[in-house]
């Protein structure tokens, strides 16, 4: 059931690139036709020169197929490597443009966690061998074996069975053993992203782990789980050999009958069947063929991880149950893509009226909220006790609940609202790793140096900007060491005083803040709030409720 | 030779001396990798002999030829089953011994490297540089070695046959196998440290991205984001496949060259052999299949190339995180004894902060044993980084801390840190259990002392309700609890951690006033007899203290 979704995740990305799949198939066939002439070829003249029955110009003239094979060949390869690199490319980049489609549906239902980031990388990267390397080697696993199967049937029925008789057992021994691999290979790429989750966690907490005396313990953790990941590894890896090796034995098996075949029936052993017809010629052909039979099967086994490890990150990548599917995501991006912020309406046209409703949490815990109702310019202080709910009523004011099922208790005056920018700032402050100006050109790109200065003197941070080795150009470094908890909230706020929008929603801003910095974010509301911006926080500062037009108050309910 | 480099070059020296310290395992490798392939080469050789005598020769013995075929036969699947599993088994474990090290010199850094560390930075290091250093002996190592033994037993078996025909297989493959390794791109090294520069660009951008995902939403910038993310993974994409091509290309110029000298090898044995001789005729078969059988240890060659540069590339980045923790270590051993009862903490005139920013100058204070204080400041003024510097992560620029009378940079930090007990202001929690979370501090902590601890900071509820009780798991950033919950759990750890040095920051950030009142009050039982430095911005956000210091 699971592989059935990963796989149309597969085929859907696959009908993007109807052309370039094929070209390469066709490629793949190519280069298996030429191998085949050229062995032939090759037989022919050695067996034609062995027997002395070969005239010179037909030997001239095999010596030139030779060579135009080496030169067609040569250049096969060239172009299928050329489309595949390309295909690989382009197939790559539409799974990303997918993946940045899911999450921004998924951050508003579960979230999106910090280890999620590394789809983006790896799994993806395993997308790419499945299409340029698997599909095509299936293509002429179909072809070139039927080919050669012809020719050896032609020259010796007996010879085309043993070859006809062991290429089935291959495919129904690697199956058996394939379907093992999968599951396997899928159990491990989860453990990859789990040992890469443990790591995160603890590289982040590593200090916090030296100080409480348990890096013995966070070792021991990093050891087990790196022991774990490798037997799970050995585990994929051996059934993956396992079934190469059944394929290799049956093909050595079948090439060794068949030369034992040929060899008896040359030295006239069998006095019965198309055996007493066979020559050096037709026996040196059946030989050289009988490699090249295998030889795309085992090509085939060499990329069937490829498929493996596509299909396991196809369960990965592939949206979760209740997603649209991947095609019409890709199509809704497109035409999301293009929709930049548009600040073109007044500021003074928004209010906002919430109806009393209450919400359930997926754990069954509910809280209520209230009705109220606010104005463009007004102030809205959440209160209530923690856990009451104040976070979610501001996530879902964002936007970032999901609420499909149940009626909706906002109302909006203006229907612009729904291509409004909302700034919302969480309780711990969004910051990217970059400079001071980089965090506040993510809002507006194309603010200029001095606008830049003139928002960070209003939230009182410009004297300390200046002060750094490279002003707005500094590094704030990782988890925003430079900066304390208060100068962090400060930089979040500077980019609403640079790019004001009609509603702000802000969770807990003074709660980790200095009562200077505090009253630089008060004053900064204040100022926003006469600008026509609508406030909206939660908090337990008393005086931010001070400063509010409207006040509510939140219970949990039990 | 591609050898003698490996082994001076100082970024692959340390990961090949950990190979060859697994002697039997690379030697049965190696072993294994060559019987592979001579099995091949026998199979298909002895196979054309065999069928072109039976044609040609009167009489010939067949049973020993065909009982060779089907040894060939069966040692080649058997030699390939277990040199896979051999091989790959020695370079997984090989892994964990890698990885765990890198790790533990991480562990022993002196915790304030930690604070730097950049989180894509790491994470890629442990993931990408370790899985890049799987190619050193499979790819890097291995490969030339059994190509250069298989050339030259095949050139000497024709040689000895055709001295032509053996000499043309010996120059022709050696040419092949210089090309693909002594004739190392140079650029295959620069190309994969630039890689993974990429790499680690597009990773922290991804990271920031889904970090930001629900503000940059509501900010309506989100398709600016993606756009920016896609078009630095087209540029990172563009440099991985380029590297492929360059791979694709080698292998294009090896299959060329080995035809060529299949070709040759065929027009020297037709006119060089005396093959008036009947029985010598066969070898014009076998001779040619046996170069034939050559491609096999061949076409692994071209990853050399590449695999150079990216292991390369790797050793060099891991090598120095090894060397880098290795001057900054610290080591518990030279402990200076600390007294296990309160002492005073004097400040004389301390400046601390970082090179890029002093943030606190001329600070002189000392707390007195088994008292309570509050440090009362803005942010920026200094409060973290005092704690920091109280705790031993950030040294001071200038001035003297004392621990009694010991100086505090005299002191070994684990020892210290024994004593001190820390409720840090960013989250760290671990994504482990409640129970787990908890005994951090205290690891003999009994069930009865947890539940105690939670009623105090009133979330005993809340984990009661849980299924799994003590058992909880919290999630990665403690997401299932709310901030308040949070900084309430690290109170709890805080005040179950034996030390007599209680730090606190912002212990009560995100608590609703009537709670904190409560739970100030009713943690006192904890913290009494103990030193306790409260750091907050405002009075009402500490606890009850004999003193304020304003900063």
């Amino acid at each position: 059931m699971q592989t059935k979704i990963a796989r149309q995740y597969l085929d859907e990305l696959a009908r993007f690139f109807p052309h370039a799949l094929s070209t390469l198939k066709r490629l793949a066939q190519l280069q298996g036709t030429v191998i085949v002439i050229q062995m032939t070829a090759l037989a022919i003249l050695l067996a034609g020169t062995i027997e002395g029955k070969l005239e010179m110009q037909h030997q001239l003239l095999l010596v030139a197929v030779l060579f135009a094979t080496l030169v067609l060949r040569h250049w096969l390869f060239g172009r299928f490597e050329q489309h595949a690199s390309q295909l690989q490319f382009e197939l790559e980049q539409k799974a990303r443009s997918v993946l940045l489609q899911r999450w921004r549906m998924q951050a508003k239902r579960e979230g999106v966690l910090a280890e999620d980031a590394d789809l983006f990388l790896t799994p993806i990267q395993q997308l790419g061998p499945y299409f340029v390397r698997f599909l095509p080697s299936i293509a002429n696993a179909k072809w070139q074996p039927l080919l050669i199967l012809g020719i050896v049937l032609y020259f010796d029925w007996i010879a085309a069975a043993f070859l006809l008789l062991s290429a089935p057992l291959i495919p129904i021994f690697m199956a058996i053993v394939g379907m093992g691999a999968e599951q396997i290979s899928q159990r491990h790429l989860e453990s990859v992203k789990r040992l890469s989750g443990l790591f995160l966690d603890h590289v982040r907490h590593l200090t916090t782990l030296q100080i409480f005396a348990q890096t013995d313990r966070a070792e021991a953790r990093v050891e087990t789980g790196s022991e774990r990941y490798r037997k799970l590894n050995m585990a994929t890896l051996k059934v993956a050999f396992l079934s190469s090796a059944v394929l290799e034995f049956f093909a050595s098996i079948a090439i060794a009958a068949v030369a034992i075949y040929v060899g008896f029936s040359l030295l006239g052993f069998f006095s019965w069947g198309p055996a007493t017809e066979l020559t050096l010629m037709s026996g040196l052909t059946i030989l050289l063929l009988a490699p090249e039979f295998f030889q795309p099967l085992r090509t085939l086994a060499q990329h069937y991880h490829d498929r493996a490890g596509a299909l396991a990150a196809a369960e990965l990548l592939r949206s979760k149950e209740g997603d649209d599917n991947a095609a019409t995501a890709i199509e809704s991006e497109h035409s999301r893509a293009d929709v930049e912020p548009q600040f073109q309406f007044k500021l003074s046209e928004l209010g906002l009226k919430v109806a009393s409703y209450t919400h359930q949490y997926q754990d069954g815990a509910m809280v209520e909220w209230p009705s109220f109702s606010a104005q463009a310019g007004q102030i809205v202080c959440l209160k209530g006790p923690s856990g009451s709910g104040k976070s979610t009523l501001l996530q879902a004011l964002a936007g970032n609940l999901s609420m499909a099922n149940e009626p909706q208790p906002f109302t909006f005056d203006p229907s612009k609202y729904q291509q409004a920018p909302i700034a919302f700032l969480q309780q711990r402050p969004f910051l990217i790793h970059g400079s001071v100006a980089d965090n506040l050109r993510l809002i507006a790109p194309d603010a200029s140096g001095e606008s830049l200065q003139q928002a960070l003197r209003q939230v009182g941070l410009w004297s300390l900007v200046e002060q750094f080795p490279n002003g707005l150009e500094q590094a704030v470094g990782e988890q925003a060491k430079l900066l304390s908890g208060g100068e962090a909230q400060r930089l979040a706020l500077a980019r609403v005083v640079l790019a004001p929008t009609p509603m702000v929603l802000l969770d807990e801003p003074t709660a980790a803040v200095d009562p200077d910095s505090a009253k630089i974010i008060i004053e900064g509301l204040l100022t926003l709030a006469k600008r026509g911006c609508l406030i909206i926080l939660a908090s337990h500062n008393p005086q931010l409720e001070e400063i509010a037009d409207v006040v509510v108050t939140l219970s949990s309910r039990s | 030779m591609w050898w003698s480099r490996y082994r001076r070059d100082p970024d692959l020296k340390p990961w090949i001396e950990s190979v060859y310290s697994q002697r039997l395992r690379w030697i049965v490798g190696l072993v294994l990798m060559l019987l592979t392939g001579l099995s091949a080469i026998g199979l298909l050789s002895l196979s054309g002999w065999f069928i072109a005598a039976c044609a040609v020769i009167v009489g010939v013995e067949i049973y020993v030829p065909g009982g060779g075929i089907r040894f060939f036969a069966i040692a080649r699947t058997l030699s390939r089953y277990l040199e896979r599993v051999s091989n790959h088994d020695f370079v997984l474990k090989l892994q964990v011994i890698w990885r765990t090290r890198l790790f533990k010199t991480l562990t022993q850094r002196r915790p304030q490297h930690a604070l730097e560390f950049r989180l894509g930075h790491v994470l890629q290091q442990f993931t990408q540089d370790i899985d890049a250093l799987d190619s050193l002996f499979l790819r890097l190592m291995a490969p030339p070695v059994v190509a250069v033994l298989a050339v030259i037993l095949v050139s000497l078996f024709v040689g000895y046959f055709s001295l032509l025909a053996g000499a043309i297989i010996l120059l022709g493959f050696a040419l092949i196998i210089w090309q693909s390794t002594a004739r190392l791109p140079r650029q295959s090294f620069s190309h994969a440290a630039r890689l993974q520069t990429a790499t680690e660009q597009v990773r922290t951008q991804a990271l920031d991205h889904v970090a930001g995902l629900l503000e940059l939403s509501a900010w309506q910038v989100l398709p600016r984001s993606e756009q920016a993310l896609l078009k630095r993974s087209e540029h990172w994409q563009k440099q991985r496949l380029y590297q492929q091509q360059h791979q694709a290309r080698q292998a294009q110029l090896n299959q060329l060259w080995l035809q060529l000298i299949l070709f040759a090898v065929i027009a020297v044995s037709m006119f060089t052999l005396p093959l008036a001789n009947v029985e010598l005729l066969p070898l014009l078969v076998m001779l040619p299949l046996a170069v034939l059988g050559l491609t096999e240890v061949i076409q692994v060659l071209p990853q050399v190339g590449i695999s150079y540069g990216q292991v390369k590339a790797a050793g060099r980045r891991l090598r120095r995180r090894l060397q880098h923790g290795n001057e900054s270590r610290y080591s518990p051993t030279d402990a200076q004894v600390i007294e296990q009862t309160p002492q005073d903490i004097s400040c004389q005139d301390l400046q601390i902060g970082y090179p890029e920013r002093v943030v606190l100058e001329h600070f002189t204070c000392c707390f007195k044993a088994a008292q309570h204080y509050a440090i009362i400041g803005r942010s920026g003024r200094g409060k973290s980084t005092l704690l920091n510097t109280i705790l031993g992560l950030t040294p001071p620029l200038n001035g003297q801390l004392k621990v009694g009378s010991e100086p505090l940079e005299l002191l070994a930090l684990p020892t210290w840190f024994s004593q001190v007990s820390l409720l840090q202001q960013g989250a760290s929690l671990i994504s482990a259990s409640v129970a787990e979370n908890l005994r951090m501090a205290n690891a003999t902590a009994s069930d009865d002392e947890l539940w105690r601890v939670l009623e105090a900071v009133e979330l005993a509820e809340r984990i009661r309700q849980h299924p799994d009780q003590l058992g909880m798991w919290l999630e990665v950033d403690s997401r299932n609890l709310s901030g308040g919950q949070a900084r309430r759990l690290m109170l709890a750890r805080a005040l179950l951690h034996p030390g007599w040095l209680v730090l606190l920051d912002e212990p009560f950030a995100g608590i609703d006033v009537a709670q904190r009142e409560r739970i100030k009050l009713v943690i006192q039982p904890w913290l009494s007899g103990k030193t306790v430095l409260y750091f907050a911005h405002t009075e009402a956000a500490s606890g009850p203290v004999s003193e304020q210091i304003k900063i």
